[in-house]
């Protein structure tokens, strides 16, 4: 007669948390098939470039924004560049640069206060000479 | 008088927060010879032999395998997401460093994998596998009733599918006992001190929705 029956009821009772523990047993023959047939595959295609690589993993909807973006980037590039003259040296008129020239002729006697030894020699001469 | 206060707290605080962190940690690893095999493996396969995957399967596939039948309540899709897994390590061999643990790298990859699983899949029934496919040797006080062990496996996986992502990642592989706390922290993309509260939160769910 069984007087209490709640301990073997409570032996058998099994607490799932602790079944976190529990690993497969083993793995189930077709899983060594098709991987044994993956890796024959892999071994004829030869590995793709790491830029395909991280292409292929992502979805078609990340590259349609990633695409969407450099689209934006380039266009705003293009639109918001600085305006820039590129024309190359005007052309030379010995008529339009008369002044210029004389200017020029008017100054070349003075070239050699340009040498540094002169032009202190100048620059530090008393101002009210003496003779 | 603050001194003091400070004082106070860090006696108290400090040993009470050690403690939780140390309970919501993960046990320290099951020691691997294999590290060394899989990196010199990994080099191998790096240089273009396809046969040293071979090894690398054998020794993961049912960690791995394990991992993502709990993570997703299906035997079937758990197989189809280790051969993935293992076509991505194949594709990815010449950049594994082996400044890196293994199973670190082997586990990132592998969660990449169900994360884009679970993004593209809609969340399904679960589907237990027979109790005779469960290996209770580590689960220590199990009567081996399979009935028993079916309906707590199913309730398991129940529970586990209502957790979010990261939280059953993380407790799934801190159950494993394949990888140290820092490692998991690691492949989680997460801190150590990070990872042991989503670790006590996530045991705190799976109680309540198991209980």
């Amino acid at each position: 007669m069984d007087q209490n029956p709640e301990p073997s009821k409570a032996k058998s009772r099994i607490d799932p948390e602790s079944l976190l523990g529990a690993r497969l047993r083993t793995v189930r023959p077709e899983l060594d098939r098709r991987f044994e047939e993956m890796r024959r595959d892999l071994a004829r295609t030869p590995r793709r470039p790491a830029w395909l690589e991280w292409l292929a993993a992502r979805s078609p909807a990340q590259l349609g924004w990633a695409a969407a973006a450099a689209i934006v980037v380039a266009a705003g590039t293009v639109v918001f560049r600085p305006a820039t003259q590129s024309g190359g040296a005007p052309d030379f008129d010995p008529a339009e640069y008369g002044e210029l020239l004389s200017l020029n002729d008017a100054l070349a006697p003075a070239l050699p206060l340009a040498d540094r030894d002169l032009r202190s020699a100048v620059i530090e001469m008393p101002v009210s000479p003496k003779s | 008088m603050v001194l003091s206060l400070e004082l106070f707290a860090a006696a108290w605080l400090n040993p009470l927060l050690s403690g939780w962190a140390a309970m919501a940690s993960v046990p320290p690893a099951r020691e691997t010879s294999s590290d060394e095999e899989d990196t010199v493996c990994m080099a191998r396969l790096a240089a273009g032999e396809t046969h040293a995957l071979q090894p690398i399967f054998d020794r993961w596939k049912l960690p791995l395998l394990t991992y993502f039948y709990r993570a997703l309540g299906s035997h079937a899709d758990a197989e189809d997401l280790v051969l993935q897994t293992f076509a991505r390590v194949h594709r990815a061999a010449d950049r594994y460093r082996p400044e890196a643990r293994f199973t670190t790298w082997l586990f990132a990859i592998a969660r990449r994998e169900l994360l884009h699983e679970l993004r593209r899949q809609r969340r399904k029934p679960v589907e237990p596998v027979p109790p005779e496919d469960l290996d209770l040797s580590l689960v220590s006080g199990q009567t081996a009733d399979p009935q028993r062990v079916r309906e707590a496996e199913e309730h398991l996986l129940s529970a586990l599918q209502r957790l979010p992502e990261r939280e059953r990642s993380a407790l799934l592989l801190a159950s494993s006992g394949d990888h140290s706390h820092a490692d998991l922290a690691t492949t989680l993309g997460v801190s150590p001190g990070n990872l042991s509260v989503i670790l006590h939160r996530a045991r705190e769910k799976l109680r309540v929705l198991l209980s």
